[in-house]
């Protein structure tokens, strides 16, 4: 794997810039100018480009690990229950 | 906010335009000076108008129909935190008890999802701190030391591109013992920004933080758990021979 113009990673470098950005960037942050010239970047910059599929796919691996669960149903009948005895009990 | 994406339809690195997906919308974070604006609708903000006039039972009656249909969201937030039912009860049930009670304070037509999440979130970690034996250990929130290890990272050479694929081999039950050996505050900014799709400044609001501390445990969050599951991938064999 080759780098883009041999100063990856180095202050300054839009390698940098990429690096800075790479969340804000995922998590659909940053605005669209912004996001243009760092697509621009990966597409010329396969470290880069590979940093932010390995994010990416970190991301992913979490959205799918936490599948949302149906709370027991007994859990909603005593909420219920609680909310109003709490009525009951602050009335004036 | 950010749109769900399940993630098995997630084929990178080449297709650039799904890496992109999800960078449209939201202001510039680098914004800083507008962390924390903008965020009264999840503060336990003054009545208005409709709480002044509805009585108890109407208010009761709109809980009921507003904020009851969060329960599965919640319970399944409280379930990945605590990562037993019993406590995930408590915590949802403490969360909506204490929800109820502060009602009246909800600014109706805000965001009662984040709003709720905000109370879930005190109460968890409130909870996990009680839990404790040794002193919480507080991260430090720090922007430069942020931006410093985000260079240190992407200098320390390349991954080959077998081991992100063998990312996707990764069990669901290896993902979740990663996520609860991070710290409880990394571990709901991470579960907030991926699962809920919350934007940086809900977060912040939710965890009544500066939106520099939301990247921040955003980002050592996320850097821990791809460090733990590359180790695990690379213990399992995933990688292979690469390619």
């Amino acid at each position: 794997m080759t780098t883009c113009d041999g100063t990856h990673g180095s202050p300054g470098s839009q390698c940098s810039e990429a690096a800075a950005a790479v969340y804000p960037y995922l998590d659909g942050e940053l605005d669209a100018r912004v996001a243009e010239r760092i697509l621009g970047h990966l597409e010329q910059c396969p470290p880069c480009l590979h940093q932010y599929a390995v994010e990416q796919r970190v991301k992913a691996l979490v959205q799918r690990a936490s599948a949302c669960h149906g709370a027991p149903e007994s859990l909603r009948v005593t909420i219920r229950t609680q909310i109003t005895s709490i009525r009951i009990t602050y009335r004036p | 906010m950010a749109t769900k994406v399940p993630a098995a339809t997630f084929v990178v690195p080449a297709d650039l335009s799904r890496l992109s997906g999800h960078a449209v919308s939201g202001g510039d974070v680098h914004k800083q000076a507008d962390a924390g604006q903008g965020l009264a609708s999840v503060e336990m903000a003054p009545t208005d108008s409709i709480t002044d006039v509805e009585t108890e039972e109407q208010r009761a009656a709109r809980f009921e129909r507003d904020a009851l249909p969060y329960l599965d969201t919640l319970y399944s937030a409280a379930l990945r935190m605590t990562r037993n039912p019993a406590d995930a009860e408590d915590v949802t049930q403490e969360t909506y008890v204490k929800a109820f009670s502060k009602f009246h304070t909800f600014t109706a037509g805000t965001n009662l999802k984040a709003w709720l999440f905000r109370i879930l979130t005190n109460t968890y970690i409130n909870t996990y701190r009680k839990k404790q034996r040794e002193p919480f250990w507080a991260p430090t929130d720090d922007l430069d030391d942020w931006q410093m290890a985000h260079t240190q990272a992407y200098s320390t050479g390349e991954l080959r591109s077998a081991e992100a694929e063998a990312l996707d081999l990764i069990t669901d039950d290896a993902v979740i013992d990663a996520m609860a050996s991070i710290a409880p505050e990394f571990r709901m900014a991470v579960y907030l920004a991926d699962v809920e799709g919350f934007s940086y400044k809900e977060i912040a609001s939710i965890m009544d933080t500066p939106v520099g501390t939301v990247m921040s445990r955003l980002h050592r969050g996320r850097k821990l758990l791809r460090g733990m599951l590359q180790v695990y991938a690379r213990e399992q064999g995933f990688d292979g021979d690469g390619s």
